[in-house]
């Protein structure tokens, strides 16, 4: 059989399977062992540091106590409001702002699929979820816009971004920023930004520069930023199990693309908030989202957010064209980089 | 009528008995404070374990774990389910750290500083071994923040394997796929890592 994974060797590193095939390999391959003695290694260490964590705890558990605020129960409690939260660590203006272009689609589709997944009180909303989880695909569109394009000493960056994107309700993603939709005040196109990224579900991603000729495998590592549209999902899960009072504010009504839509304001940063740390935008007021009133899908999709600890720039996004159950090409989400491309994977 | 099952109050062992932590918060709402004690004595390490991500020093460690308490103890009436008291402290958790990075990052030597760099690796007699103990909580720190979780949920003894995997909101494979995911990429950038430091030298 062929060499172990990682993942294979630290399943046998943590003791959670033992494979009569896995073992006979070991046996004859002294790479492998190697790997798997860093492994061992690896996780006696962490043993150790964790156990150091319980340090001091009957002291500290003495203090704690005598901490605690005077009177015979917890007082009431003090709603804080979230601080602002940092992203775009550490990436250069071109990283951030494809980053950015993909974790606002990505937080949409999101946000799409949190709407599938919660009970709320208004009708439209049930209607929307029902629909939603019949739905096979889906295409939009994504314009970010940035409110402040003036940043002296910044790199100069695109005023507004327009990406393509495709989805299947198995999870696979597909995000084409292409250049013919990128926009700097006074100078045309930027072509730069001809990238697509390809994030096929539970599998590696692709990310294809057409401008460099270039490509990088799993462009997650851009980032912490984990894009793939199920991986959020179970976030978002997992964030309404702990959320369920989300409430929303009607929008009233209007038309949208000739079509009549039903508007709810949703607080994003209840739904959103800490478990998109490192990937989401600080969002600005609530995100709006519309509703088709025939088909009870979203229609258009609106938020905004504010400067963080590391996005100099305000920015709107926008996405609007919906196509639902639309046919999609399934090779959009095959990741094959194109021939001749040059692969600039970071080392892992 | 405020006191606990003998079990609980013998918390020094750490054990989990069949006391439930929506029974400690119950109690702890009720007036017992030692029955918060007790979810100290549960949740404490795993606390530090996250917030021991934004410093390395062991008195800032320790002050920002208490700070997480004595915010969930002010807050406990607001805690709707009260057996997930340990993913809502580890969420105060993750939020005390959060502010403490931004105050740190303007006062950035304290992270990189080895001398404050204890938090973990105190008693561990060999230097080597401490130095490469820290190089690891270090990568640690960079992982995604769930895979940093499981290991952490994973490697302390409060939680056996069932706690851990809820604390994560998975189930008992999930929590393992992601545990192995998590050790793999932990060892792939500690490698990375390695192999750049040769280069350099
Ligand atoms: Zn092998």
């Amino acid at each position: 059989m062929a060499c172990l994974s990682q993942e294979q060797l630290a399943q046998l590193a943590i003791g959670i399977t033992e494979e009569p095939e896995w073992t006979a390999h070991l046996r004859d391959c002294p790479r492998c062992r190697e790997k798997l003695a860093q492994l061992q290694t690896v996780t006696a260490q962490l043993a150790a540091a964790h156990n150091a964590l319980r340090r001091g705890h009957a002291e500290s558990r003495r203090q704690l106590l005598e901490k605690l605020p005077v009177g015979e129960h917890p007082p009431q409690p003090v709603r804080t409001r979230r601080q602002p939260l940092s992203w775009f660590k550490g990436l250069n203006m071109k990283q951030r702002i494809l980053l950015s272009g993909v974790s606002a689609t990505a937080i949409v589709a999101l946000f799409v699929t949190w709407i599938a997944l919660t009970a709320k009180p208004l009708f439209a909303m049930e209607l929307m979820k029902e629909s939603l989880s019949k739905a096979k695909s889906c295409k939009t569109t994504s314009v970010m816009e940035f409110d402040d394009p003036v940043r002296p000493g910044i790199d100069e960056g695109p005023d507004r971004i327009s990406s393509v994107i495709y989805e299947l309700a198995v999870g696979d993603g597909r995000f084409d920023a292409g250049d013919k939709y990128i926009e700097i005040k006074g100078k045309g196109a930027l072509s730069y930004l001809n990238t697509i990224y390809i994030l096929p579900a539970g599998r590696p991603g692709l990310e294809i520069n057409h401008f460099t000729k270039t490509f990088r495998r799993d462009p997650v590592k851009l980032g912490v930023l984990s894009l793939n549209p199920r991986n959020h999902t179970m976030r978002i899960c997992e964030e309404l199990g702990r959320h369920p009072e989300k409430a929303n504010r009607s929008l009233g009504t209007k038309i949208i693309d000739a079509k009549k839509a039903h508007g709810f304001a949703i607080d994003g940063e209840e739904v959103f908030g800490d478990e998109h740390e490192d990937g989401r935008p600080d969002l600005d007021g609530p995100i709006e989202v519309w509703l088709d009133a025939a088909t009870h899908l979203p229609i258009k999709i609106h938020m905004k957010s504010k400067p963080g600890n590391n996005q100099q720039t305000p920015s709107s996004t926008t996405t609007t064209y919906f196509q639902w159950n639309i046919k999609t090409d399934p090779k959009l989400f095959i990741a094959t980089p194109p021939q001749g491309y040059v692969d600039e994977t970071p080392p892992n | 009528m405020d006191t606990l099952p003998a079990a609980a109050t013998s918390m020094g062992s750490m054990e989990h008995s069949e006391v439930t932590d929506a029974d400690l918060v119950s109690q702890t709402l009720a007036g017992n404070r030692d029955a918060f004690g007790c979810l100290f004595d549960r949740h404490g390490a795993m606390v530090r374990a996250v917030v021991g991500r934004v410093s390395r020093d062991w008195p800032t460690v320790e002050d920002m774990t208490q700070e997480c308490f004595l915010r969930a103890f002010n807050r406990l009436a607001s805690l709707r389910d009260r057996d997930q008291f340990g993913v809502w402290v580890v969420g105060i958790a993750r939020h005390v750290a959060r502010e403490r990075r931004r105050t740190l990052r303007r006062d950035r030597h304290e992270f990189g500083n080895p001398a404050n760099a204890r938090a973990t690796t105190s008693g561990v007699a060999d230097l080597e071994t401490a130095e490469q103990i820290e190089q690891l909580m270090q990568t640690l720190s960079n992982l995604p923040e769930r895979e940093r979780l499981a290991i952490h949920a994973h490697f302390l003894q409060e939680y056996n394997a069932q706690q851990a995997a809820e604390l994560l909101n998975l189930s008992r494979s999930g929590f393992y796929a992601l545990l192995k995911k998590a050790l793999a990429r932990l060892v792939a950038t500690l490698n990375a890592h390695n192999q750049q430091e040769e280069t350099k030298s």
